[in-house]
């Protein structure tokens, strides 16, 4: 993590606000899932319950993680799993590769985990020697490009179709030009499908882990994770400890809110419950040999201290649907890349500095605090109300760059002096009415860029309040 | 399967945890009034099931399957086809004889039974007991599900309450319409990894 240069927003959104057609097409695009979700929504006379509800089971969850987790641990030991602790990504990357190298994994399928992403589990797999495929068609897309997600649930919403096809057509031997999705889907599945074939290990993350019974759910559109673990004997599931809900009930509330948050499905094609490795025959009436591993690792990797913060504690609650980021107008308009963090947007804007303050300082204020965010949260997470404690945290350790520290201390210079904010008022009054153009709207004032200032009013408001109000008042 | 590294992490994160105590509000209940309610939930199943890409089909026994199916060109032209109602619709692959699931690569067709469907999203619970690879209901290329007209139950509360503890036998799945993706520019494409279509059958009346 610390390897990421460490850049700030604006500058890092710089380049594709710069294309104004494509940061059009990737707000609509955004919008019109945002959209989805807010059908389905009002679908259900329940959602406001359904939101409250899930928020307080995972308050109640994270209060008791301990115990929780022990359960968790005892219940899929006894269901045949073996279960794994890892206190950060270094530690679970090297528990994954003992464990690939126990069974002589050399190719590997992964459906979509942002847990990998956040230890960077693929590079390091990589470089001993292990093949990993992401399976996921957004990731897979993402991957043979060599870049990263820009969004949770949808990698490759910042890609335009002919670049997916001059991708596929340079990898999978597509025809040169082709853009159509079904064909480039359809090229997809084939080149895939080898891969599910050939692989000797299938890793996934994990959506929801049962206390109760020691289960896991995994959700996917595609089946891409029940393909990647029904095939190859080996399943491992990487599981930050913040995904446990106490009981198997408790999933009715979050598979009701997780796809219709998330991409305005009322629920994912697929929802798989697996409960210890694979076998042969399943269930009762069967035989139920077991003919596979299943590895289950629970990652801490910063998520215990975040559980320590009283203010960031909920954001622990994320079921990671994407919703905030569909609905944030700066995450449409600047792009998932302009955070440089693995996952972006307003939940990646609390997250991140929880991990790396120092390197993710800009992301607090990549927004206009408009609440939109909070307003879909399917468990109810503060989340602009969390962006705002941010700043003041970093402000107060220091964190913020010299030019934003001196800008806030003569603001709150002028705020606290009456007659200083007066003078200020006219004295910009004044000096926006006589300034020439160019020295209003250059590239050194980025309030005048791309926008027209107002008209500087002749008096201030407490001048006209004066002359207008104050005798009437006193009557 | 556990060493010492691992152990000794698990004790420091229990630790860390266990260092900070952090009041728990208790569970909340899960009975709340004012859920959803479906004048006709078969209805409202197939409605959604058909809106989230699956072909759905109320017939009145069984033997109606077999004549639908053979109008799907995909069907007729099937070489593979897998059956787990036999009785009903007869198939050329024994999939209990098959020994590594690697060998279902050329499954065309499986038409399996499912537990019950979910009114408000098209879901339809399945299990994979009796059958010898879970990688039948994944690897086909097209996949019919059989369910009784009386098995609809309005959303996932109830779902999971018919589950109940049959939850922990295994493995157990809801699938709603067939596989699909959005990954290039937001296009709906049905058949991604899983099946290319879901046809389901309602058998009966409600």
């Amino acid at each position: 993590m610390g390897a990421l240069p460490i850049v700030e927003h604006p500058a890092a959104a710089a380049k594709f606000v710069a294309n104004r057609e494509r940061m059009a097409w990737h707000d609509k695009a955004l919008w019109f899932v945002r959209e989805k979700r807010d059908r389905m929504a009002h679908s259900l006379p329940e959602w406001e319950w359904l939101r409250e509800t899930a928020s307080a089971i995972k308050q109640h969850t994270i209060a008791a993680l301990p115990e929780y987790l022990e359960q968790f641990e005892a219940a899929a030991t006894r269901q045949g799993a073996h279960v794994h602790w890892a206190a950060d990504a270094e530690e679970h990357n090297r528990i994954v590769l003992r464990i690939l190298e126990e069974h002589q994994v050399r190719r590997v399928v992964k459906s979509k985990s942002m847990l990998t992403e956040e230890c960077h589990l693929n590079p390091f797999l990589e470089r001993h020697g292990i093949e990993v495929v992401d399976t996921d068609l957004g990731e897979r897309i993402v991957q043979l490009r060599h870049e990263r997600p820009s969004h949770i649930v949808l990698p490759a919403i910042h890609i335009k179709k002919e670049e997916v096809g001059d991708t596929f057509h340079e990898h999978l031997g597509t025809e040169a030009g082709a853009a159509d999705p079904q064909y480039l889907t359809e090229a997809a599945r084939g080149h895939l499908r080898d891969k599910f074939l050939a692989a000797d290990a299938g890793i996934t993350g994990v959506n929801f882990g049962i206390a109760e019974t020691g289960g896991i759910v995994v959700c996917t559109n595609e089946g891409n994770a029940d393909l990647g673990t029904s095939l190859p004997p080996l399943h491992i599931a990487c599981m930050g400890i913040e995904k446990l809900i106490p009981r198997a009930r408790d999933l009715g509330v979050f598979t009701r809110l997780l796809a219709r948050s998330a991409t305005g499905q009322p629920i994912t094609t697929y929802t798989s419950h697996f409960h210890g490795p694979l076998r042969e025959s399943d269930g009762p009436e069967g035989s139920g040999r077991t003919s596979g591993e299943l590895h289950i690792v629970l990652v801490d990797n910063g998520r215990t201290r975040i559980r320590d913060s009283q203010e960031f504690r909920p954001a622990l609650g994320c079921i990671r649907c994407g919703a905030c980021m569909n609905t944030c107008p700066v995450y449409r308009r600047s792009g998932g890349h302009s955070y440089n963090a693995v996952v972006p947007g307003p939940i990646g804007s609390v997250l991140s500095p929880a991990a790396d303050p120092a390197a993710h300082q800009s992301l607090p204020s990549a927004c206009s605090l408009c609440g939109s965010c909070t307003d879909v949260c399917p468990v109810r997470i503060p989340l602009h109300h969390q962006l705002l404690a941010w700043r003041r945290e970093l402000a107060s350790r220091r964190l913020l760059p010299a030019s934003k520290r001196w800008a806030m201390d003569a603001a709150s210079q002028l705020m606290r002096h009456p007659r200083l904010f007066a003078a200020a008022g006219w004295l910009g009054r004044q000096a926006l009415r006589i300034t020439p153009r160019f020295l209003v709207y250059n590239r050194l004032n980025t309030w005048g860029r791309r926008r027209e200032l107002p008209e500087p009013p002749r008096e201030s408001f407490r001048e006209w309040w004066k002359q207008n109000r104050e005798s009437q008042s006193h009557d | 399967m556990t060493d010492a590294a691992s152990t000794s992490s698990r004790q420091a994160i229990l630790d860390r945890l266990r260092s900070r105590p952090v009041t728990a509000p208790p569970l909340p209940d899960l009975h709340p009034a004012g859920l959803v309610a479906y004048d006709d939930p078969l209805a409202q199943f197939c409605q959604v099931a058909t809106s989230v890409g699956a072909a759905v089909h109320r017939i009145g026994s069984l033997d109606e399957i077999g004549p639908i199916l053979e109008e799907l060109p995909p069907y007729r032209d099937a070489r593979t086809r897998a059956s787990l109602l036999p009785a009903a619709v007869p198939g050329n692959l024994d999939l209990a004889s098959v020994d590594d699931p690697h060998d279902l690569a050329s499954l065309d067709w499986l038409i399996a039974a499912g537990d019950f469907g979910v009114a408000e999203n098209g879901a339809i619970w399945m299990r994979t007991a009796g059958v010898r690879h879970r990688a039948s209901f994944f690897i086909t290329q097209y996949l019919a599900i059989v369910i009784s007209a009386a098995d609809i139950v309005p959303h996932m509360h109830a779902a999971y309450e018919r589950i109940g503890s049959t939850i922990e036998q295994g493995f157990g799945v809801f699938i709603a319409g067939p596989s699909k993706t959005a990954d290039i520019e937001q296009s709906l494409v049905l058949g991604a990894h899983g099946c290319r279509a879901l046809t389901i059958f309602v058998c009966g009346e409600a």
